[in-house]
């Protein structure tokens, strides 16, 4: 998962269409931001009130993989890393 | 945060064990709208109790947070007490809302009738299990799952009609990775009918993101629309396939304030194509209508008959 986490060009076209990034404009709440804070949870890094913020906020409404232009199965890696993040407390 | 997360997991969890719905309420709502329908057999038309839960999810919120649970987590500890704040407390939906529920079970009842669908229908069937998988606690839902599984197979059930796109998600992708052998056939009630006739000429389709993105049926509800002359007013961006907007619901328990806010985002691009909007979700509905101002909001089986 993380090596298709890492595939993120960061181009932002995902945050064009999220609906939280939209309503909040804060990055940690766009698929973009919400990547990166699955990413560190995957890779096992510290907790933060950020990360859980970020990941228990997404919709799941995979809009932003529609756009996605490398693809990404950006809702798979953010509710695996929720399931972790949630396992470990 | 995560604090206040748990306290709903907690609460439905407890909820689930003790009675097979998610939130503290009189189960005798989820079992009003069958009345007269015949019970069991091999094809079962199952609600879920999505319709009548949908209003109630943020009831529940709204009392956690009166009892000084707050999602920012300044006092969540006191949530973490989750099941247990509620003591006796039930919660109940308005009688407009649940007169509204009934109604709408009741037509997708008559129009399957009246397509020589033959079903039955379950009076204590037990919920799904999506609010739990959609909080993202995924090995409590797999327990939880395989329960209802084995309920539907006590029965006899072999295929399973749904009304709404949470259950259908969960029942058709979500169980057969937990419940071992899963076999049961599963339908969504807009599969099956074949509506006569509409109560609006014009709208606008407001889809459901599991629906439109996850189980093909964009086209299905349109279709539905057509067959009954309803013009649906499309705008690539508004209501294309990629573009249209979640309603917000999937975090209304988590986030409320974000949830409101995405809501309010989407009512103002639908308003812009009809004063009419149909949805196809009972959450999409709930959490539409509370940043509706002005906008007729409709479930499809208000729509069609
Ligand atoms: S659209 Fe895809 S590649 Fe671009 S920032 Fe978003 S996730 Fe990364
Ligand atoms: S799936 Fe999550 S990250 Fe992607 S657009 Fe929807 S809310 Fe945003």
């Amino acid at each position: 998962m993380i090596s298709e986490i890492d595939r993120c060009a960061r181009c932002g076209f995902c945050e064009a269409v999220c609906p939280t990034y939209n309503a909040v404009r804060m990055r940690h709440m766009g698929p973009r931001g919400r990547l990166q804070m699955a990413r560190a949870v995957l890779d096992g890094g510290v907790s933060s009130r950020y990360v859980v913020e970020s990941l228990a906020t997404c919709l799941r409404c995979r809009a932003c993989e529609l756009v996605c232009p490398a693809s990404i199965r950006i809702v798979d890696a953010i509710v695996e890393a929720r399931k972790r993040l949630y396992a470990r407390a | 945060m995560e604090d206040w997360i748990r306290a709903l997991r907690d609460l439905v969890v407890d909820n689930l064990k003790r009675n097979r719905f998610p939130l503290p309420a009189d189960r005798s709502i989820c079992s009003r709208w069958a009345s007269g329908l015949p019970e069991g057999g091999r094809r079962v038309l199952y609600s879920s109790c999505m319709y009548q839960l949908a209003p109630l999810i943020a009831k529940a919120v709204d009392v956690l947070q009166k009892v000084g649970a707050s999602s920012g987590g300044v006092r969540a500890k006191l949530a973490a007490a989750g099941a247990r704040v509620f003591g006796g407390f039930l919660l109940k939906p308005s009688d407009e809302e649940a007169r509204r529920a009934d109604g709408i079970l009741r037509n997708i009842a008559t129009m399957l009738s009246k397509a020589g669908v033959q079903f039955g229908v379950l009076r204590d069937e037990p919920y799904s299990g999506a609010l739990l998988y959609e909080l993202g606690f995924e090995e409590d839902f797999a327990s939880y799952a395989r329960e209802v599984y084995r309920y539907f197979k006590e029965r006899g059930v072999e295929e399973v009609i749904t009304v709404d796109p949470h259950t259908h998600y969960v029942l058709e992708r979500v169980y057969p990775k937990y419940v071992e052998r899963f076999d049961l056939k599963v339908v969504s009630y807009m599969d099956l009918v074949k509506p006569s006739k509409a109560s609006v000429v014009k709208a606008v389709v407001h889809d459901s993101c599991l629906y439109a993105r996850y189980l093909d049926r964009y086209d299905v509800y349109r279709r539905l629309l057509d067959s009954v002359g309803v013009v649906h007013v499309e705008d690539p961006y508004v209501t294309g396939k990629a573009y249209s907007g979640c309603c917000g619901g999937p975090i209304e328990s988590v986030r409320p304030d974000v949830a409101g806010e995405v809501a309010k985002i989407r009512v103002r691009q639908l308003s812009k194509l009809s004063d009419t909007v149909i949805t196809v979700c009972p959450i999409c509905y709930v959490n539409l209508s509370r940043a509706a101002s002005g906008l007729k909001i409709l479930d499809l089986a208000e729509v069609i008959s």
